[in-house]
C-alpha cells in the first residue's frame, strides 16, 4: 500500500481518508485538497480540563475531588470532557464546528500524559459507545476493557460535541497534560463512484479511521446529513461492484462537500 | 504506549527501617507504593542510591495491594556500604507485571544506624 500519511500520521495532500462508522457499516471518503496547518500540527494543550473541586466517580464506587486544576485523582475516571479554547467557534469545545465548516475536516491524534491513563470517546458527548456482545455489556474507561491508553486518533464530524473520558487506575493523584497532533484538512468527496468503490474495497490507498460509533445517536445522524448530505457510503463485497456503483452514484447527487 | 517516570525517595534519617515515600514530577503527592495499571508492566531500568551511611534498599512487589495486609515479596536489593553513591543501569529491566490491576511495588530501607539516604529509580510503565 502506498504511503498516504506523513511521519505524524496525518494524511498527505491529494491523498484520501476514509472515515468508517461501525454502527452503519458505512464510510465517508474524502480527498485531502490541502492541510491548512502544514508544519504547525502540534498543540501542546496543557493539563486536562479538570477544574479543582470537580467531583469524579471512583472505581470503588465512591467519589473523589480534583485537588488542583488538571490533576486526575487516584482510582477515578472522568465524565466526557471537551477542550475549551477562547475564540474558537464554540469556546467550550475547540473541536466543534458548525455544518457550514463541512469542507474542513479535523483529524486529531491525541497524546495524553501520563501515557498509561485510559482514554475513550463519547460520540456525541454523554453517549458511551463501547459495547461487547451487541449491547450485552457496556465497556469503557470505567470497565476492565474497551479503552485505549495514552493515545487516541479521531476525526471530528461537524455539529457533534465529542466527550473524551479518562481514567486513572493507579493509586496516585497524577498531573496530566495533553498534546494534539492535528490536521485541519480542506476536503472534498471524490465524484467518481469507481474510485470510491476501489477505496472502500481497499484496492486504492486511503487512510482509514474508524469512529467508535456502535450506537448511532439521532444527533450524530442528523449532523452527518446536515453536514455531508448523507450518512456515508455503504461497504460492498468485491463481486457487488455494479450494485455499489449505482448506489454511490445516487448518493453522490446528495453529497454537500 | 509507554511512560518513563523517575521516582525518588529517601529515608527519614531517624528510623532504621521503613517504607520509602515515592515522588515524581507526575505525582501530585508522594505515595508509599505504586499500583501498576491493569494489563501493563512496570520496568525498572535504573537505580541510583546515595547516602550518608550503610543502607539496604529493597524493591518489593505484591500481587494484591487491596487486601488489609498485603504480602510483599522482595524482588531486588541495592546496598550502599557506607557514605557514597552507586548507580545501576540495566540492559534488561526488572519487570513487574500487573495481571489484575491489584499488583503494586514499593521500596523499603534497612540501616544499622539511622541516616539519610536517597534512591531514584527509573520506571517505565508499558
Amino acid at each position: 500500500m502506498d504511503k498516504v500519511v506523513d511521519d505524524l500520521g496525518l494524511v498527505l495532500e491529494n491523498e484520501y481518508i476514509s472515515v468508517f462508522v461501525p454502527a452503519t457499516s458505512r464510510a465517508f471518503v474524502f480527498r485531502v485538497k490541502s492541510r491548512v496547518n502544514r508544519r504547525h500540527e502540534i498543540i501542546n494543550y496543557g493539563p486536562l480540563p479538570l477544574p479543582a473541586g470537580t467531583t469524579l466517580p471512583t472505581f470503588e464506587g465512591g467519589s473523589v475531588t480534583v485537588p488542583v486544576d488538571g490533576v486526575i485523582p487516584a482510582r477515578s475516571y472522568t465524565t466526557g470532557l471537551m477542550f475549551p479554547l477562547a475564540g474558537a467557534y464554540d469556546p467550550s469545545d475547540m473541536w466543534y464546528t458548525p455544518e457550514d465548516y463541512r469542507d474542513r475536516l479535523f483529524h486529531v491524534i491525541q497524546h495524553v500524559t501520563p501515557a498509561f491513563l485510559r482514554v475513550d470517546v463519547q460520540i456525541p458527548i454523554a453517549v458511551v459507545q463501547g459495547r461487547f456482545q451487541k449491547d450485552k455489556i457496556v465497556t469503557g474507561v470505567d470497565k476492565n476493557f474497551g479503552f485505549a491508553r495514552g493515545t487516541y486518533e479521531t476525526i471530528h464530524i461537524p455539529k457533534v460535541h465529542y466527550g473524551f473520558r479518562y481514567a486513572n487506575d493507579t493509586n496516585v493523584n497524577l498531573y496530566t497534560s495533553v498534546k494534539f497532533i492535528y490536521a485541519e484538512y480542506v476536503v472534498e468527496t471524490p465524484r467518481n463512484p469507481n474510485l470510491i468503490f476501489d477505496i472502500l474495497a481497499r484496492r486504492a490507498p486511503s487512510h482509514w479511521v474508524t469512529l467508535p460509533i456502535n450506537v448511532m445517536d439521532v444527533t450524530v445522524e442528523r449532523a452527518m446529513i446536515e453536514s455531508y448530505g448523507m450518512i456515508g457510503f455503504p461497504l460492498y463485497r468485491l463481486d457487488e461492484r455494479d450494485k455499489a456503483l449505482k448506489e454511490y452514484d445516487m448518493l453522490l447527487r446528495e453529497v454537500k462537500v | 504506549m509507554s511512560e518513563l517516570m523517575i521516582l525518588r525517595g529517601e529515608t527519614d534519617g531517624a528510623s532504621t527501617t521503613g517504607v520509602v515515600s515515592l515522588d515524581s514530577d507526575l505525582f501530585y503527592s508522594a505515595v508509599s507504593y505504586f499500583r501498576i495499571p491493569r494489563g501493563l508492566a512496570a520496568k525498572v531500568w535504573f537505580k541510583k542510591v546515595s547516602g550518608e551511611g550503610e543502607t539496604l534498599f529493597t524493591l518489593q512487589y505484591t500481587y494484591d495491594v487491596t487486601v488489609p495486609s498485603p504480602v510483599w515479596k522482595s524482588i531486588q536489593q541495592e546496598k550502599l556500604s557506607g557514605k557514597g553513591e552507586i548507580s545501576i543501569e540495566k540492559r534488561r529491566p526488572v519487570v513487574l507485571r500487573s495481571f489484575n490491576g491489584t499488583e503494586a511495588f514499593r521500596v523499603t530501607w534497612t540501616q544499622p544506624t539511622a541516616s539519610k539516604a536517597y534512591i531514584e529509580i527509573g520506571v517505565e510503565i508499558e
